[in-house]
């Protein structure tokens, strides 16, 4: 499907006119990914967020036995987020594709640049992240406060990273 | 304490750096004073997330449900210091608390009840964009100080799990001595 229209069906864009998101494309052109490829990783240095168009990517945390994944993202999802209004802020996941896919990658000089010309997409991407954010933080303070917490009051601490894998697969 | 001061506080908030002062004042409209007195529980885990609030002055305990060997005590697991905000993850993820804050010293919060907030997050002047960027920016510190301990405690679970039995044995000492008194 073409980029454009693939933007024109995300509900995060569904306040959005078709010209400003063709304007968003302009400043950020889509950018294949191929699957296996690693778009970041826990403490890179934020320049961007990325919007998925097509293919899926894992967020996980850890390393080989180790690997803790956090959250599968897909198509008219975004990616990176808290870096675009964090200046300078150090990515705290690692992100792997795990198909091949399209993305956009939006700094913040475009944002700063649709903002001046008035176009929709930040006040849209502001409540996205916004609202991304909160579930992911929700879901970690879960994860410490709930998971690992249950695993040490049944005083079976050796079981925390199994209920960690199977909290975040639900 | 006059709507200046209330303007003042939040100026001095990290996550309101460089916004001018009349977009300061329409945020500030949006909020009401509360004082708070120390040992007084603002709100408890488990009810429904219905206001944010910001310190603007004196400081917040953060205390979360844990147990060990099926005994369960809420543990101090952070203090929150002027110019942070609390509350704002329930009611933006639309879920119940998932901690008690309890003041820790006197003070006095920045209340933002569930009607005024979504009124600023759906502003769509500058005033509506400063205070989503705070939101997002007060997030972001979480989402890194929670993910960093997530990624310690995969890196070095015994540590952690020495940590929270210390948490764990203080805080049950301390309910066994208020219940003897």
């Amino acid at each position: 499907m073409d980029p454009h229209e693939i933007l024109l069906h995300m509900p995060m864009f569904s306040g959005v006119s078709p010209p400003e998101l063709a304007r968003l494309l302009e400043l950020a052109p889509p950018v294949p990914i191929s699957s296996e490829s690693l778009l970041m990783d826990v403490g890179d240095q934020g320049e961007d967020l990325v919007i998925v168009l097509s293919g899926g990517f894992a967020v996980e945390l850890g390393s080989g036995e180790g690997t803790l994944p956090l959250a599968f993202v897909g198509p008219g999802e975004i990616l990176g987020e808290a870096a675009l209004f964090r200046r300078g802020s150090l990515r705290s996941a690692r992100v792997r594709a795990v198909e091949d896919g399209l993305v956009l990658r939006l700094d913040s000089s475009a944002l700063d640049e649709l903002a001046r010309e008035g176009n929709g997409v930040p006040r849209s991407l502001e409540e996205a992240v916004m609202r991304t954010l909160a579930r992911r933080v929700h879901d970690s303070v879960m994860a410490i406060d709930g998971v690992l917490a249950s695993a040490f009051e049944a005083d079976e601490p050796r079981t925390a990273f199994t209920r960690l894998k199977e909290f975040f697969r639900r | 304490m006059s709507a200046t001061d209330i303007i003042r506080a939040l100026a001095r908030s990290p996550y309101f750096r460089g916004i001018s002062t009349d977009v300061l004042h329409s945020i500030a409209m949006h909020m009401s004073l509360q004082p708070m007195v120390a040992g007084e529980v603002l709100s408890t885990r488990l009810q429904p997330s219905e206001a944010v609030w910001l310190i603007a002055d004196g400081r917040v305990e953060v205390r979360r449900l844990q147990g060990y060997k099926g005994r369960r005590v809420e543990v101090p697991v952070s203090i929150l210091k002027p110019g942070m905000f609390f509350g704002h993850v329930g009611l933006l993820s639309e879920q119940p608390r998932t901690a008690t804050w309890v003041a820790s010293s006197p003070g006095l919060l920045l209340r933002l009840d569930r009607k005024p907030f979504e009124r600023l997050l759906a502003d769509p002047r500058m005033t509506g964009s400063a205070f989503r960027r705070a939101m997002i920016l007060a997030l972001g510190s979480q989402l890194q100080a929670v993910n960093s301990r997530l990624n310690d405690f995969i890196a070095n679970p015994e540590a952690e799990v020495a940590t929270r039995k210390e948490l764990l044995r203080d805080a049950m000492e301390s309910v066994d001595r208020v219940g003897q008194d």
